[in-house]
């Protein structure tokens, strides 16, 4: 019987070209998941929570200086100037310069301050142009994103290079000083890809007021793949501006304050061919302003403050200046950490079961000498454990989702939310949620020491003793006892939600109710403390369309709220807004696009400057875009269309805003 | 009477003899690579399957006379068997279609009974997947390198148009990106290690999500990474096949071999990214 003699040694000489052929292997290897579940928006009808996208589509044809401005197309937002530096947004109402009832996260971090609360909209270091997708979140979820989720989370995605392949460069000009000059870089390597962007931007805000700001802008993102399964990102962000502050009133004079903030946000990913996700990220973030002045103070402001009756004194003398408080340090310090990790295994089409969990630690130093009294910045920490689990039977997706979180001002807290959510059919579901979120006190509530010492003239000494009783004037304005609990949500939504791939429309719609206790109230004393006294009770309805046709897209949203309360002056329950409306139209064909956007809010009380009337804002953009790949274009906008005198508060006189945009990309 | 049972006996062991000779044995030896997982899991489903006597072999050991009938599986067992043997019958599976043809070009094919069930999918079938699943999307584009081993791709119809772009190397495929979006409405990806690789699969696949410009793969795994859909031949459907062919070639000694796309396959669907992207469909089903 002949034997055939096989040998290896045509294999182990193969050619070149052989080692670089295809074989069995590439059919079945094991590739990265790139578009995990965490990665994807999740679909509107198996959201557990009322979801809005505003999608690059309609943000690049919003015409939007300004980011809070985006929000105008989320139903239930209330968007406002409290200045023209500061752009407000809320849900719901309780607006506030540091409006102080909303998470909001840049690629997955928090960009809250820890002195107010509150974000600084304009010291993000990127633009609206830098914006990818914008998720927001209706309703309470610090299940899943702590405490500030409180009546919401916006939830920011940036451009990475992957979306915006192409460098562009463009210069926005318009009325009130307004000019914006941005130029983007983005490169994309086999394992690596990075985005850069410089901007400038000047705008001098509203008329009446002395708030014109400029600022300088770098922001940057790299992602490294050293392997199939490893992902590095890193972010890093730069400001610094001119900001002009205060109000011809009192102590708060006009003056130019230097503002600069940096932040460096490194993140490990590694997933492996399962879909399993593991991330690590760490962040840093530096907020810094300049701001130290000495004031002169008049007799009649003194009296006043001591509420003391003027009537007896000549003007001359009630004008004359008696003293003056020195280096007033309202110079802000704050710098955040934090260090999250978090696990995500990934579902299979078949799996009925999945979740995330993860852990992080935050640590906080914050200050501002004159409202603390002290040279050192207050340092906290907060560590948080979290959960979140998805149970798919037959047509029921059951949600549980809870968050644990300890810090040195109010202890441990649990914030549990669970919904049930049935599919009446592909497109339609309804769901029931109930959630518990909280917001925990900030520095400036807990440990805020604010006061100012007079510096009385010598001559004036005799005078100011016999008409207050001392000539040692520390003038108390803040003193805090601390103790401060949270404040507390709990809210119970019913939902209805129709989303249509086929047709391109999405409908929800939802009845609520949300009981708010121990809401931080200072009364009008003096000094001011701050305590848990008020609650506040809300319940109404919210309705939401989106649907786009070949050329046209349609958007429009209503929310009908009834505020009652147990709080001082009706604060709260004046601070949330009967009715909310938006409505948004816009048109696509060739190279043009065309669109149009109404906004508004009945009468609101902004917690931070009184009682004001209803606003209804709308704006017309326009846009001639160039097809192809480097495209150039030419938009128009005009803003603040239908405007009443005022915005947010009396001192702010609205005029209509113009601009003008020209851009390339090369 | 013992005359007639020694006769009786002699006619039944003739017959049985006869009945040896009409029915030889079943025996089909499978050269794998036993360190491969993909090949011991071949090997195992296929024993499963068949009734008959499956001999397995490393493609390196060394063969002897036993089995007519060589099952050889991928691309470095089917090069050893189509150089090194002589008068079998050859069956070569879980090898691309454009392997096998640059394999048979200078092999002893002439002297032996050759077939082949490739691993890849036939352009129509693909095609099929996207005109039947997803009624919106008409303009296909298909990146190659220049040196991409499979064929143009062509629409067979006038619902779809493709259009080829070749490039030299990944880095030009995210500059053409921009481009491609501008053209069409998908990206049907097709075998080529310097546009697909490992490497290069995230940025495409992210790059696909972000302009919304879904891609369709070639494999169960490029659907789990983040394609849309493809159509696939599993380990099971191939299995299924070659077991058909064995039994086939051993019901008839002239049973003649053929090269061939297989003919079960499955189709798989990431909903996620469906329902991500917006994406349009018609009634449809993950399944073999």
């Amino acid at each position: 019987m002949r034997r055939l003699q096989l040998t290896l040694l045509s294999f182990l000489l193969p050619s070149i070209s052989w080692a670089e052929s295809i074989n069995e292997d590439y059919y079945f290897e094991d590739l990265p998941v790139v578009l995990s579940a965490s990665r994807l928006e999740q679909p509107l009808i198996e959201a557990t929570s009322s979801v809005t996208i505003i999608d690059q589509e309609m943000i690049s044809a919003s015409g939007a200086n300004d980011i809070p401005e985006l929000l105008r197309l989320v139903p239930g937002f209330v968007v406002g100037y409290a200045d023209g530096n500061s752009p407000v947004a809320t849900y719901h109402g309780l607006g506030h310069e540091y409006a102080r009832h909303l998470q909001v996260l840049i690629n997955g971090r928090p960009i809250y301050s820890p002195l107010f609360s509150g974000v600084f909209w304009a010291d993000i270091p990127f633009g609206v142009h830098d914006i990818e997708r914008i998720e927001v979140i209706r309703g309470p979820n610090s299940a899943l994103y702590g405490s500030n989720s409180f009546n919401g989370v916006i939830s920011i995605t940036t451009k990475q290079a992957v979306s915006s392949s192409k460098s562009n460069i463009h210069t926005k000009i318009g009325n009130n000083n307004y000019t914006e000059t941005y130029i983007n870089q983005a490169l994309l390597g086999e394992d690596w890809n990075y985005a850069f962007t410089l901007s400038r931007k000047t705008d001098d805000g509203f008329d009446s007021r002395n708030d014109a700001q400029s600022s300088n802008k770098i922001y940057a993102t790299y992602n490294y793949k050293p392997t199939a399964e490893n992902t590095i990102t890193i972010e890093s962000g730069y400001i610094n501006g001119l900001r002009e502050v205060g109000n011809d009133q009192s102590l708060d004079i006009i003056r130019d304050t230097d503002i600069e903030n940096y932040f460096s946000r490194i993140k490990w990913e590694k997933s492996n061919a399962n879909g399993d996700v593991l991330s690590l990220q760490y962040f840093y973030d530096k907020n810094t302003s300049d701001d130290i002045y000495s004031v002169d103070v008049s007799l009649r402001e003194l009296l006043e403050f001591n509420s003391i009756d003027t009537s007896p004194y000549s003007d001359n003398l009630l004008d004359s200046s008696i003293g003056a408080f020195n280096n007033l340090d309202y110079s802000i310090f704050t710098v955040k950490q934090e260090i999250e990790l978090t696990y995500q295994p990934h579902r299979g089409i078949n799996d009925k079961y999945r979740y995330i969990t993860g852990i992080s630690t935050r640590y906080d130093e914050q200050n501002i000498k004159q409202y603390f009294n002290r040279d050192q910045p207050i340092s906290t920490t907060q560590h948080r454990v979290f959960y979140n689990g998805e149970y798919q039977q037959d047509k029921f997706l059951f949600n549980l989702g809870i968050m644990l979180e300890d810090n040195e001002i109010t202890g441990s807290d649990s914030m549990p939310k669970a919904s049930i959510l049935y599919r009446l059919s592909q497109n339609r579901s309804i769901r029931y949620t109930y959630s518990k979120a909280s917001r925990s006190p900030i520095g400036l509530e807990e440990f805020s020491d604010y006061q100012g010492n007079l510096e009385l003239n010598s001559s004036n000494n005799a005078l100011i003793q016999s008409l207050i009783g001392t000539s040692d004037i520390p003038i108390q304005i803040w003193l805090s006892s601390g103790g401060l609990k949270r404040e507390v949500i709990r809210s119970n939504e019913l939902a209805y939600q129709l989303h249509s791939i086929k047709d391109h429309y999405n409908f929800d719609a939802k009845i609520f109710s949300n009981k708010i206790k121990n809401l931080i109230s200072s009364p009008e004393t003096s000094p001011i403390d701050f305590s848990n006294t008020d609650s506040l009770e809300t319940t109404g309805y919210e309705v939401s369309f989106d649907r786009r046709f070949k050329h046209y897209r349609v958007a429009t949203g209503y929310s009908k709220i009834k505020a009652s309360g147990n709080d001082i002056g009706d604060e709260y329950t004046e601070a949330v807004p009967e009715n909310i409306f938006f409505f948004y139209l816009m048109y696509n064909r060739n190279m043009t696009t065309l669109s149009s956007t109404l906004h508004h809010y009945s009468d609101v009380r902004m917690l931070d400057a009184g009682l004001t009337n209803d606003f209804t804002y709308l704006n017309i953009f326009y846009k001639y875009q160039t097809s192809g790949i480097d495209k150039r274009w030419l938009s128009l906008s005009a803003n603040k269309l239908l405007n009443k005198d005022r915005e947010y508060n009396t001192r702010n006189h609205v005029e209509k805003l113009f601009n003008i945009e020209i851009g390339f990309n090369f | 009477m013992k005359k007639g049972r020694k006769l009786l006996l002699l006619m039944l062991t003739v017959m049985n003899c006869n009945l040896t000779f009409a029915e030889p044995e079943k025996i089909a030896t499978l050269i794998i690579n036993k360190e491969s997982r993909l090949h011991n899991a071949f090997a195992n489903s296929l024993k499963k399957k068949t009734t008959a006597n499956i001999n397995i072999k490393h493609f390196t050991d060394t063969l002897n006379s036993k089995g007519q009938f060589l099952i050889a599986l991928g691309n470095d067992a089917c090069k050893m068997v189509l150089e090194s043997v002589k008068n079998r019958d050859i069956l070569c599976t879980l090898i691309p279609s454009f392997e096998f043809s640059r394999l048979t070009k200078n092999s002893l094919r002439q002297k032996n009974n050759i077939g082949a069930i490739y691993i890849d999918q036939p352009n129509s079938r693909r095609l099929a997947l996207l005109k039947e699943n997803f009624p919106n999307i008409k303009n296909i584009a298909v990146i190659k390198s220049a040196s991409s081993p499979t064929k143009n791709i062509t629409a067979d119809n006038h619902t779809m148009s493709i259009n080829s772009y070749t490039v030299k190397n990944s880095q030009e495929i995210f500059k053409l990106f921009a481009h491609i979006k501008e053209k069409n409405d998908a990206i049907l990806a097709t075998e080529d290690k310097l546009v697909y690789n490992n490497k290069t699969i995230r940025q495409i696949l992210l790059l696909s999500y972000r302009n919304k410009l879904p891609i369709f793969g070639f494999s169960k795994s490029f659907v789990k990474a983040g394609a849309v859909a493809s159509v696939y031949s599993s380990i099971e459907n191939l299995t299924e096949e070659t077991k058909e062919v064995i039994d086939s070639y051993f019901s008839n000694r002239k049973y003649i071999l053929k090269s061939k796309h297989p003919k079960y396959y499955s189709i798989s669907f990431n909903e996620q990214v469906i329902q991500a992207l917006s994406i349009p469909t018609s009634k449809r089903a993950n399944g073999e």
